[in-house]
């Protein structure tokens, strides 16, 4: 049978005609495109990609940010805009200390600069963290506690030093720091921390572990909050750690509550076995009945850890084995009075 | 029967046979070619020729090894006696050098912080370098924070311009595809190199600092400021990424400020309780060999700074600063 031939209209033939032509143009664009890669352009999509991405929670625009809606004390004035950093721009502010906040619970930095109204050329900048929950707050604050610094009476917990202001309230950590070392700055540092936390009403309490450390020999100062990695232990986190000083020597106690009784037993039990996987010693020590305390010799200090309801708590790095003993019988005692009330 | 534009064929066996074959040559042939084509490496470059090593070597030749720590609080004072005691600034700077001051103008922070170059060193460095006779002198940075802010709050902009110095700021166009050779991390990564063309003499000026990844912030870490794109990424492998910029940069000298060292929360620090009076300004040939000699302002040895070691492996100075030609003042 002979093939019939096909045929096809004039319409046919010009639509084809512009499909082949589309197909062409993509072709040659796609050919001289090639040559423009650019791999320094591909490494910042992703961060361009981001900027589209929904506003943080503290900011957004300009007009929408905590600082903007800030009623300014008197005498200061705004030095510059407000700048506003997520989690993939936080190190364009603050370089390599960025990962401190991102692994505690980072959600977003507000910072802005202000001056003294007709004051000479010094200036301060205030950094407004916002992190996830208080104890995330807590965690930057203490981790970055200056020494000798003097406490003060504004937000949940704050100190200062000689040109800057530190504040922890709720889930906010902010740092006031000024250009220089005087008297009205330090005046106005003060004045603009006030006037930031009264713009947050809400904060929710402020995190309780604190209250969790006996008070003998404790340093109030000296608590601070290791988010993760601690001491060395990937699975250890949310640790608070608290400075004692008993008969002259300083001692390290550290508690972390947990989800359950049992979820703080077997933290107990895995850092037991990761000190001894970097060959410690195991120490005999006298307990009560049902009691269950470990203790370890590695490298010249003692480690001491153990389990109490929710609790994991012990002493680490000591250099005496009944200092460290005693402080962890007041801290298992202290633990077990607060949970009875 | 009437068809519409179209004909119904009808084929035999013959003709759907050598019909299936043509197509299924046509779809072979079309995957054939893709194929050809594919790169499972993905494209290379941004150019044809990736830029390697754009940076020559700007030491002086018979100058190699020296170094010098001067312990004085006066950081104009302590330059000029570092200097004079390597050999003088004409040892180092030639008549007509057009020469670049590499400063750490990282943060937009006031000087008193000591996160950045002090502006007096940036002044006195100028005032030596034309005293020597540079033809030109230019103080640049990829600073993390805004450029023009940086290097107006830290004073280093109007301590160089005051000085005769021209100040570079960043911007696009200046950054240059480059590769290190025997790198793993800087491959065809930009960097900061267009303010290096027709440059004679390159002296870096840095704080010594804490730092939260790298341990401490010298002046090898203050290469790191010639990076461009996302560097934040090479965070995760700091002492590498600090031990490639210590291969692909040899500078002419290195200035390395301890008169007030920031021993801890750096880089940025943020309060004056985070420094501390350490009176010592290092100035060496040998920027490994300053680091090393640096580490001891922090309380920290050679073995604590990883990135000092890689970098003295890597050939670009030695950590023993004491067997190199060490002066004390």
């Amino acid at each position: 049978m002979p093939e019939a031939k096909q045929t096809s209209g004039l319409k046919e033939t010009l639509l084809s005609l512009f499909l082949l032509g589309v197909i062409v143009s993509i072709g040659m664009g796609i050919y001289f495109e090639q040559y423009r890669f650019y791999s320094a352009l591909i490494e910042q999509m992703p961060r361009k990609i981001h900027e589209k991405q929904a506003a943080p929670k503290l900011t957004g625009t300009k007009d929408e940010s905590i600082f903007s809606r800030l009623p300014l004390p008197e005498g200061v004035v705004f030095l510059s805009a407000s700048e506003v950093f997520d989690a993939s721009t936080l190190s364009d502010k603050i370089n390599g200390k960025a990962e401190l906040y991102l692994g505690a619970g980072f959600v977003c930095l507000e910072t802005r600069r202000f001056c003294l109204k007709g004051g000479s050329d010094a200036w301060m900048e205030v950094f407004l963290y916002e992190m996830k929950d208080a104890q995330s707050a807590f965690a930057v604050y203490s981790l970055q506690k200056r020494s000798g610094a003097i406490p003060t009476d504004l937000g949940q917990r704050s100190y200062q030093t000689t040109n800057a202001l530190f504040i922890v309230f709720g889930p906010y950590y902010m740092e006031l720091v000024a250009s220089a070392e005087n008297t009205a700055l330090q005046a106005a540092l003060r004045t603009l921390g006030q006037a930031l936390i009264a713009g947050f009403p809400v904060l929710g309490k402020p995190v309780a572990e604190p209250k969790l450390f006996p008070p003998e020999g404790l340093d109030p100062q000296s608590i601070m909050l290791i988010a993760s990695d601690a001491f060395g232990f990937e699975k250890l986190n949310k640790v608070f750690t608290a400075g004692y000083r008993i008969d002259g020597m300083p001692l390290t106690a550290f508690v972390s509550r947990r989800s359950d009784p049992g979820e703080a037993h077997a933290l107990a039990e895995a850092y037991r076995a990761f000190l001894l996987q970097f060959d410690a010693e195991s120490l005999t020590v006298n307990v009560q009945p049902g009691e269950e305390i470990f203790a370890f010799s590695m490298m010249g200090q003692i480690e001491v850890v153990f389990s109490l309801g929710p609790y994991l708590a012990g002493v680490h790095q000591a250099s005496d084995a009944k200092r460290a003993l005693d402080l962890v019988k007041n801290l298992r005692d202290y633990l077990i009075k607060i949970n009875e009330t | 029967m009437k068809h519409n534009e179209f004909t119904v064929n009808k084929y035999d066996r013959r003709q759907f046979i050598s019909r299936s074959l043509k197509a299924g040559v046509s779809i072979a042939s079309a995957c054939a070619l893709g194929y050809g084509f594919y790169d499972p490496d993905g494209p290379k470059s941004l150019s044809e020729t990736p830029e390697v090593r754009p940076f020559p070597d700007f030491s002086v030749a018979g100058t190699k090894d020296r170094i010098c720590m001067v312990k004085e609080g006066d950081r104009t004072k302590a330059l000029g006696l570092a200097v004079e005691a390597m050999g003088g600034v004409e040892s180092y700077i030639r008549k007509g050098d057009r020469v670049l001051l590499k400063v750490n103008a990282a943060f937009a922070s006031p000087p008193i912080l000591s996160a950045t170059t002090h502006p007096l060193l940036v002044a006195e460095m100028t005032r030596l370098c034309f005293k020597a006779g540079a033809r030109e002198v230019v103080v640049t940075d990829n600073p993390i924070n805004d450029p023009k802010t940086c290097f107006s709050l830290t004073g280093i902009g109007k301590a160089a311009e005051d000085a005769g110095a021209w100040v570079m700021l960043p911007r696009e166009v200046l950054f240059k595809p480059t590769t290190v050779p025997g790198a793993a991390l800087i491959r065809n990564w930009p960097v900061f190199s267009e303010p290096f063309r027709g440059i004679d003499k390159v002296i870096g000026i840095a704080p010594v600092k804490d730092h939260h990844r790298s341990g401490a912030s010298m002046s090898l870490k203050n290469w790191y400021g010639l990076l461009g794109g996302r560097r934040n990424i090479f965070h995760q492998k700091i002492h590498d990424i600090i031990m490639e910029l210590s291969m692909m940069i040899r500078p002419t000298l290195v200035i390395l400020d301890g008169t007030t060292t920031m021993v801890t929360n750096g880089p940025t620090g943020g309060s004056l309780s985070d420094l501390k009076t350490t009176n010592t300004l290092i100035v060496s040939t040998d920027p490994v060999a300053a680091d090393a000699c640096g580490a001891a302002l922090l309380g920290k040895s050679v073995q604590d700074l990883p990135y000092i070691v890689k970098a003295e492996a890597a050939g670009a100075g030695k950590a023993d600063y004491r067997s190199l030609d060490f002066k004390s003042l």
